[in-house]
Formats: structure tokens, sequence, C-alpha cells
């Protein structure tokens, strides 16, 4: 989160299951670890959700934390380690998409093609069938509220949108996942 | 809605290793400050030395070039001496005796697949080697194991390595197709194909990968299929049915076509061997040519192993056409073959370096067999039942050749 909203005093969400990140005008290695230690795991299993991939997952939480070491490296002041984690994962999960979109885009031939792209074996997964088939601002929001906790207000100052935008998203993935699973909420 | 939580829980419910994960963060971190220095590096040396270069470009550019401009020479043209003279060494050890997969050659490395028990738990291996000096560089436990009776089973693609495999030490389970990066050597992916037998796997030119699956139905009659992986969304995006063949060696061409090689099974028994080609547009059927043994892509063109009950031998094969073209080079009977960049090895009691150019037998040396073989233009290795990898390479010439690990693989046959 940023100073700003601090200052403003908007809590910041517990990204580290209740440990918190540290924050200190000044963030050593050792500050950098701890915070890895407290929320990598959860960072890397909200990746995991949003990208629908575990090993995309823990790439994506990975390369979000070694880049935030860096800005922390080149003297940029965050607040808090995790939360700028997240927001560099995010960010990382929009351009993988819009690189994604473009490729399809690309490869309608390959996309238009009739079958059935997940035959028994995936079958077995429906959840995580349509969670995947949301799209991805809605999913982002859902995993963000239902899995994590997290307000309207915070999900909204991780992403960079609007509680109102938020909240809108998730009644969209919820009523479009109880259509998908046959009308039960999961 | 406290059921959508618990559902996530469910989704993502595998443990995750931290301490692999720091090490992971810690190598990315390490990795970009090694490439920011070699830029560095570079910049500097580019500013100080443009006016030579200049200078240098100037002159090779008026230099006239007999026989026309490199532009002119075309893929067929072989790099190999007349008189290549092989050296023939024991490379390394690796894996596990008789539980030997696949070898490849691709991304400067050799990678060799295996499976063992460890304790009570079957897993599946693979090892990046040096490709000159056999040192191990890296090694992963895989979470699916490549069928150890396949060949084929581990494909260097575009940017990443490929395994279809089994859950370790079963068979006709889930068959998964693994992608892999290989710097650092990490899983990213594992796309679930169907339950049956994993059979061969092979890169794809957009750089996903084709895979095949042999399934049974309830009578027994078996079936095969061969999936297309996106590297994009990491799902099957594209199905052809194979028919009674089981698909053990592919190749996917920049001309849209999927060749797939095997034995085609009929009331358990052996029918015969053939090579079918598809369309991937209308993943239609386009050629099939019977009693091909083998095949083997030189990172250009394809090259069949036509053996029938009384002759063996290698030829080019035009996927144009979906016939054989040019001069056929006969060869002995149990052989093995890989290629890349105009050179062809055949592998039995000798190894045989091929000027795929000119149809010739370049060199030859014994080497006593293998069970897998993997290439470069200038070297081949071949790696033994008990776990001995033996690198073949051309007298005097770097092992990895002028390719830089173009699909080149085989696997166990």
């Amino acid at each position: 989160m940023s100073e700003s909203l601090v200052a403003r005093g908007i809590s910041t969400p517990d990204f580290t299951e209740g440990r918190g990140s540290p924050v200190t005008p000044n963030t050593t290695h050792g500050d950098f670890e701890e915070a890895f230690m407290s929320g990598y795991v959860r960072l890397a299993r909200t990746m995991w959700l949003v990208t629908g991939n575990r090993f995309e997952g823990e790439d994506v939480a990975q390369e979000a934390m070694a880049r935030t070491w860096e800005q922390l490296q080149a003297g940029r002041p965050i607040e808090d380690i995790i939360a700028y984690a997240y927001r560099s994962a995010f960010n990382l999960v929009h351009r993988r998409h819009q690189r994604r979109l473009a490729w399809l885009r690309r490869s309608t031939s390959l996309a238009d093609v009739s079958m059935d792209p997940l035959e028994s074996v995936a079958a077995r997964h429906d959840v995580k069938r349509a969670l995947l088939q949301l799209p991805l601002a809605q999913r982002e929001c859902l995993v963000l509220t239902e899995w994590l906790g997290f307000t309207s207000e915070e999900v909204a100052r991780v992403l960079d949108v609007d509680p109102g935008t938020v909240r809108t998203r998730v009644h969209r993935a919820r009523a479009s996942l109880r259509q998908a699973l046959g009308g039960s909420d999961a | 809605m406290r059921k959508y939580k618990d559902a996530m829980d469910e989704i993502v419910r595998g443990e995750l290793d931290i301490t692999s994960a720091w090490h992971g963060v810690q190598d990315r971190i390490m990795k970009r400050q090694k490439q920011r220095r070699i830029l560095t590096v570079l910049i500097a040396t580019v500013i100080a030395g443009a006016p030579l270069l200049f200078l240098m470009s100037t002159l090779e550019s008026s230099d006239p070039r007999p026989g026309g401009d490199a532009s002119s020479a075309t893929s067929s043209t072989s790099s190999l001496p007349r008189d290549a003279a092989l050296d023939v060494a024991p490379l390394a050890h690796v894996g596990t005796p008789n539980n030997l997969s696949a070898i490849a050659y691709g991304f400067g490395s050799v990678w060799v697949t295996w499976w063992d028990n460890e304790g009570k738990r079957t897993s599946g291996f693979l090892a990046e080697l040096d490709p000159e000096t056999g040192e191990e560089l890296a090694r992963l436990e895989v979470p699916y194991s490549p069928w150890e009776d396949g060949s084929g089973s581990l494909a260097v693609g575009q940017n990443l390595l490929w395994i279809v495999g089994h859950q370790p030490g079963t068979t006709f389970s889930d068959v998964v197709l693994v992608a892999l990066q290989t710097d650092p050597l990490r899983v990213v992916a594992e796309v679930p194909l169907a339950d049956g037998d994993a059979g061969g796997v092979t890169g794809s030119p957009d750089g996903g990968a084709w895979a095949t699956v042999v399934t049974r139905d309830k009578s027994g009659t078996e079936s095969s299929r061969a999936y297309y992986v996106s590297p994009t969304t990491w799902l099957v995006e594209q199905q052809i049915d194979l028919g009674s063949m089981r698909g053990q060696d592919l190749v996917a061409t920049s001309a849209g076509r999927l060749w797939v090689r095997g034995p085609i099974l009929e009331n358990g028994g052996l029918v015969g061997e053939v090579l079918k080609g598809f369309d991937l547009a209308s993943l239609t059927e386009v050629a099939t040519l019977p009693d091909v043994a083998d095949i083997m892509w030189d990172g250009s063109r394809i090259w069949i192993r036509h053996a029938d009950e009384s002759t063996t031998y290698l030829q080019e094969f035009d996927e144009t056409t979906g016939e054989v073209t040019g001069d056929p080079l006969l060869l002995p009977g149990n052989v093995q073959i890989a290629g890349q960049a105009g050179s062809g090895w055949v592998v039995g009691s000798k190894v045989q370096l091929v000027d795929l150019a000119n149809m010739t037998t370049v060199s030859s040396a014994q080497v006593d067999g293998g069970e897998a073989v993997a290439a470069s233009s200038q070297a081949v290795w071949v790696l033994k039942s008990d776990s001995t990898v033996v690198l073949v390479r051309v007298d005097g010439a770097s092992s990895t050749g002028s390719t830089q690990g173009e699909p080149a693989n085989q696997g166990v046959t």
C-alpha cells in the first residue's frame, strides 16, 4: 500500500495471515526475507487461483517478489513489502493475459476447432473450470474477496479500481459460478 | 458464500515448498543483476568500438564473395568434411541402469530421463548434462515419469522441454504432459491428457507441443489420439484421432503438418508400422506411408527409416507430396537414427555419420549399440542400458555443432 493510503487512515489488508510484513524506512535483506516467509505461500496460492495453474501461480509470485526486492534495492520507499508484491503480481498476470488474448486472436483457426478440450480427467474439477471461465477481472475480485476475505475497499486498493467496480465484478462472478455449477453455490 | 472459499481451498490444497521458492527468487535477482552487468559492458563496448565496427562492415560489404552471397546457400549444404574421423568416449554415468527412458539434446545441454524407486515411492527424474564434459548441471524430480517403454517421450521444444508420462510406477493411468523451463530447471505446467498409455511428444513451431495417448475401451480395443497443448493457455486445444495406430514418434512442422509414426495393432497383433500426416488447419489425414520404422527431423526436413522384410534404408521424405524423395542409403537392420542440420547419425553396433546432402556415409566407428540417441550436427550422444552416456563426435569439432538445440530426440525403443 502506498504511504498516502496509510496517512489517510485506510487499513492495510492482511496479506500475511496475521503476522504482518515489516514496515521500516530502510528495509534490509532480513526484512525482505521475513516478509517473504510470512507472505509468499498465500501470495502463490492466490496467484494459483487467479491463473488456474499452480506453476504459473508460483512463477508469478516469485517474479513479483524478485521485482519487489529490486525496487527496494533501487531505493523506492515501499510501505508494505507483501502488498507491493501483490500489486506487482497482478500487473504481471494482466500483462500475460493480454499476450495470451493477442495470441488467441492470431490463432483463431485453432480456437475455432470444435473439440472437448479437457476430456474426462479435468472434468472432475468443475469448480476450477467454472472459475477459470470467468473473465480475469471478475476472477481476481472473487479470489481476493472470497478466498482472502478482503473487503471491497481493500480489493479496490490492490487492483487500483473503484470499490463499486469490485462489488459489481464479484456479484457477476458469483452469478456466473451459480449458473455454471447448475444453480448451486459451489 | 463459505462454499466458494472451501472450493478454492480444495483447488490450492497442495503443499508449496517455500525454501525452493526462496531460492527461486534469489536466482531471479542474481540472474537479472548479471544480465544488467553484461548489458552495461556490451553498451560500453559498442560505444567504444562503433567507429571500428563501421569500418569493418564497410570493408566486408565491398569484398566480392566467390559463388554468390551467403543467402544463396541452402539448408542441404553439408558442413561435414569428407574425411571426418569420429572420436568415441564414455562421457558420463547418469540415472538408474535399466530404468532409463530417453535422451535429447537442446538448449546447449544433453537431457536424460529415467525412473527409480526411492523408498516406497517411484519417481521420474530429469538430468541436465554438459554436452562436452558430461558434468551433471542440474537434476529434477519430475512429478510424472516418461513411460519406460515409450519412445520419444522427451522432446526439446521452442522454449521448453516436454515430457509425456504417467504417475510414476503406473501404466494405463492419467497421462500428463509436463512442460519444463530449463534455466532454472523447473516444471512450469502439468496438463492432463487422458487415461491410457503415454506415447510420444514433440515440440510445435508455435512453442506448444503435441503428445499421443493410447486408450482402451471396455472390450480392450486400443485407439490412439494426438493432443495439442497450447503454451499460453496450458489447455488441450486440438485433438486428432489416430485410430488403431500407436503414435510413438511425432514431428510438427512449420508447414502446418503433424507427422506421426507408430505400429498399427489389431486384435493384439502387429499389422504394420506406418507414418501418417495430418493437416492441422483441417485436422484431416493427408498422407500415409507404410513400412516406416523410424523418423528423424534434422531441423528442416524429415527423413524416414524404411524397413520391410528384405531391406532397411534411410531416405528423405517430402511432406508436401507425402512421398519419399532422393537417393536411399542402405542401412544395417537394427539401428536408430537421429539428425541435425544436414548430419544424420545411424546408431547400431556401429555409429555411422551420414552427410544428408549427398546421402553418403562420411565416417563410422564402433559403439556396440545403445538404448537411445540424441544428436547435434557434429556429435551424437548414445545412452546405454548401464546408464553410460557415450559421446561420439567429429574429430576436433565442438560437440554442440553449429545449431542451438533444435529438436533432436529419440527415446528408448
